[in-house]
């Protein structure tokens, strides 16, 4: 555990851990849901309103059991001990006492609600997707004394809390310390997203249905599991494949090609290394424990012709804090059958190279695909991964023989430093010289089943590090790639996928400019990771990584936490990450506009930079990086 | 020496894959759980009826062909003149492009197992 400074608890700044505090507020909001939606009840006349308040309510009391739970478990971790020690016994004990009722009665309340619900005989679903199970029989008279009791218990504990919210006035007003604010949801240093999540949630349980969809949903008709596994991006299953092949132009369903194809998508995440940082990884943020909004963007996506489809997304996010370009992806497409054969033939115009690739083996679009911004990340990538991303605009010609063949052959430019400043993007790449040319081929079989690819890719560039004419670094990159899915009747879905790239640099430039020690160097990048998605609801992957590359103390130089000591960019490690997707599927509740996916990753690093130990030369250990990342991410 | 290990043990692995065949169904599966794998990506058996890429198959043996409100078919199947039956269904299930000219707007290449069609054809006529 990272040393946590506390403070002084009466005086300075001493607050809860992040996690603490997101849990308190989070309770205190699905309470706030479920007396709303109860007693709005009272006014509605209308069967159908109050049915949904009926099931506002119960999420909204399961989700409050459930956030207790986790609080009572996370309490142990929490060290409330370290700030309750400055206060004196008797506030110690009384707030003890208080505490311990409120935890009661929140527990003993809900439960009431949920036999409640059992005794008169009914389904009970959390959020409409996920039923719980009876917990007794059905016995309408007990119902009836359970409900009472429900209500009674409801009212004592808004005694306890307005007593709580009263002593908490008391501590800050009163006693002038730090009770109330080291409980508060937003601390200026870490700028707490966590609330503006809660009011979107609540924006989903009463906005009309009449608003904007997910584009591609909307424009075929589909949900958003028949293109995606697990019910949300950017996995594609092959039929989802064959949509982005066919240059997201095709249509369906009732609404066909009438929508607008705008989404918004909102990604708020926390971020935990096992060490805080020498340094704050971006202004505004703690060295550790960081809250942030990863993404707030819109995207342009879906069929704008028949033949014309798109995929762009402009995003502001926090941490750089300015609006910039993300990927985008403008297509033009033609099915036009070989001797009976099915042939499509397209053309992508892009920012990022495998950004237009359809399958989930190549950089721009594997897994993991969401990771935290705010952490150390090791050297030593190939170039495909990422190297040039939004830096370049490219055009490649593809086709799609057969239902099995993709070819793709195209060139990419960088664009140029005046352009990319107006869009906000970093040059760091440096400018290609001429054009890089980039390929893929790919075979694949669709089972319906089961389906499965496999491939080849390249790209070569020279750069000009400096965007001066003159000498050039080369990278030559080539990789192969190779994905299986278990997709059945889709309630259980199975996925691997595993890629390495190999690379070979000549890096004249640099050594020219005593930055490299050497110009010859290669680099080999492989990643292999496993997916099981239950119900499209639950995913758990795990995936394995393993970078090397050959050693140059002069590219590669010790520096606190993102240095190497041995002159190596070397890292590996292991990700593991939990997903729960709640909505998306055919029948689900508000479907296809609730979307929601909640994401617990966790990387564990055996190597970073070189070494597992001191690896920057400054004592810091591989494992110091080991991240913890929990997202929420929406997109309506 | 480390990366063309690599390489060759990626190729191995990639190699075997393509050579695999599709695993054939082990146990018999339900006409259920063959229709969620093979047709539910765009038929929803949804009530209020729903149209996704294809139109709603609730209620559709007996029905004729093309009939489904609001859903825009091609003029092959509208053409075709079908009221569906088991047969019919079967042999549209087995083959598009067969029973419909150019296979109309449904992208599927057909079911060539005879039993799992007839599971399928027997779940739908439960679908009223």
């Amino acid at each position: 555990m990272m040393p946590h400074s506390f403070g002084n608890y009466r005086g300075t700044a001493g607050v809860h851990k992040p996690l603490t505090r997101l849990l308190h507020w989070s309770v205190f909001m699905s309470l706030l849901i479920a007396a709303g939606s109860i007693i709005a009840r009272v006014y509605v006349d209308g069967s159908t309103e109050r049915q949904l308040l009926l099931k506002i309510h119960q999420s909204a009391g399961l989700a409050v059991l459930g956030l207790t739970l986790m609080r009572l478990v996370w309490r142990p971790f929490a060290q409330v001990g370290i700030l309750h020690s400055r206060l004196p016994p008797a506030l110690r004990i009384s707030g003890a006492v208080g505490h311990a009722a409120l935890y009661l009665a929140v527990l003993a309340l809900t439960l009431l609600g949920w036999l409640t619900n059992d005794a008169f005989g009914h389904r009970l679903h959390f959020l409409g997707v996920i039923e719980m199970p009876a917990l007794i029989g059905r016995n309408r008279d007990l119902g009836d004394d359970l409900q009472s009791w429900h209500g009674n218990l409801a009212w004592l504990l808004l005694i306890l809390v307005l007593g709580h919210i009263a002593a908490a006035l008391w501590h800050h007003f009163y006693r002038r310390d730090d009770v109330l604010r080291s409980m508060a949801p937003f601390i200026p240093r870490d700028h707490s997203h966590a609330f503006l999540w809660v009011f979107l949630v609540i924006l989903y349980s009463f906005a009309s249905p009449a608003r904007a969809v997910p584009s591609f949903s909307a424009q075929t008709g589909q949900a958003c599991a028949a293109c995606h596994i697990g019910a949300y991006g950017p996995q594609l299953t092959p039929y989802g494949s064959r949509f982005k092949i066919e240059g997201y132009t095709e249509t369906g369903g009732d609404n066909g090609n009438k929508s607008i194809p705008l989404d918004l998508m909102f990604v708020e995440s926390f971020t935990r290394t096992n060490e805080a940082q020498n340094s704050a990884p971006a202004a505004h943020f703690a060295t550790n424990d960081n809250f942030a909004m990863d993404e707030l963007s819109l995207q342009l996506s879906g069929g704008l012709t028949e033949h014309i489809g798109t995929y762009w997304e402009w995003s502001y996010n926090q941490i750089e804090r300015k609006i910039s370009t993300e990927n985008m992806d403008l297509r033009y497409t033609t099915a036009y059958p070989l001797g009976g054969r099915d042939a499509i033939f397209g053309i992508s115009v892009n920012n990022n190279p495998t950004v237009s690739d359809p399958f989930n083996t190549l950089p721009a679009i594997k897994f993991p695909y969401m990771m935290s911004n705010l952490t150390p990340m090791p050297g030593g990538s190939p170039l495909l991964a990422g190297t040039l991303a939004k830096q370049v605009v490219g055009a490649g010609a593809y086709t799609f023989l057969d239902k099995s063949w993709y070819l793709e052959i195209g060139g990419y430019k960088t664009l140029s430093s005046a352009l990319l400043q107006k869009i906000h993007v970093d040059n760091s790449a440096g400018a290609i010289d001429g054009t890089a040319p980039y390929w893929r081929l790919a075979y694949t079989q669709d089972y319906r089943k089961q389906a499965f690819s496999v491939g080849f890719v390249g790209m070569n560039a020279h750069l000009l590090p400096d965007r001066l004419p003159g000498a050039t670094d080369d990278y030559r990159d080539i990789g192969v790639d190779g994905s299986y899915q278990f997709l059945g009747d889709r309630t259980n879905i199975f996925t691997v996928n595993a890629d390495y790239i190999h690379e070979h640099q000549n890096l004249y430039a640099s050594w020219l400019a005593s930055t490299a020690g050497q110009a010859s160097h290669t680099l080999n990048s492989f990643q292999l990771d496993a997916s099981y998605f239950f119900h499209q609801s639950y995913g758990l992957t795990a995936g394995w990584f393993d970078n090397r590359s050959t050693q140059d103390s002069l590219l590669y130089v010790p520096y606190p936490d993102t240095g190497s000591r041995t002159g190596k960019p070397d890292s590996a490690g292991t990700t593991l990450e939990f997903d729960w997707t709640p909505f998306g599927r055919d029948l689900s509740w508000r479907s296809p506009w609730a979307n929601v996916r909640v994401g617990l990753q966790y990387v564990a690093y055996a190597k970073f930079n070189g070494s597992s130990h001191n690896y920057d030369g400054f004592g810091r250990n591989a494992a110091d990086n080991d991240t913890l990342y929990i997202s929420l991410s929406t997109i309506f | 020496m480390y990366a063309s290990c690599r390489m060759s043990a990626c190729l191995v692995i990639l190699g075997s894959l393509s050579c695999a065949q599709p695993v054939r169904v082990l146990a018999g599966q339900t006409g259920a759980e063959l229709y969620d794998q093979e047709c539910a990506d765009c038929h929803s058996l949804a009530k209020p009826p729903k149209n996704k890429k294809g139109p709603t198959l609730v209620g559709i043996m007996g029905k004729s062909a093309a009939s489904v409100p609001n859903f825009a078919y091609s003029g092959a199947l509208i053409s075709a003149a079908i009221v569906w039956n088991a047969a019919n269904m079967d042999a549209y299930i087995k083959d598009p492009k067969v029973l419909v000219p150019g296979g109309g707007k449904m992208k599927y290449d057909g079911l060539k197992n005879s039993s799992e069609r007839a599971a399928i054809v027997e779940f739908l006529s439960q679908q009223r």
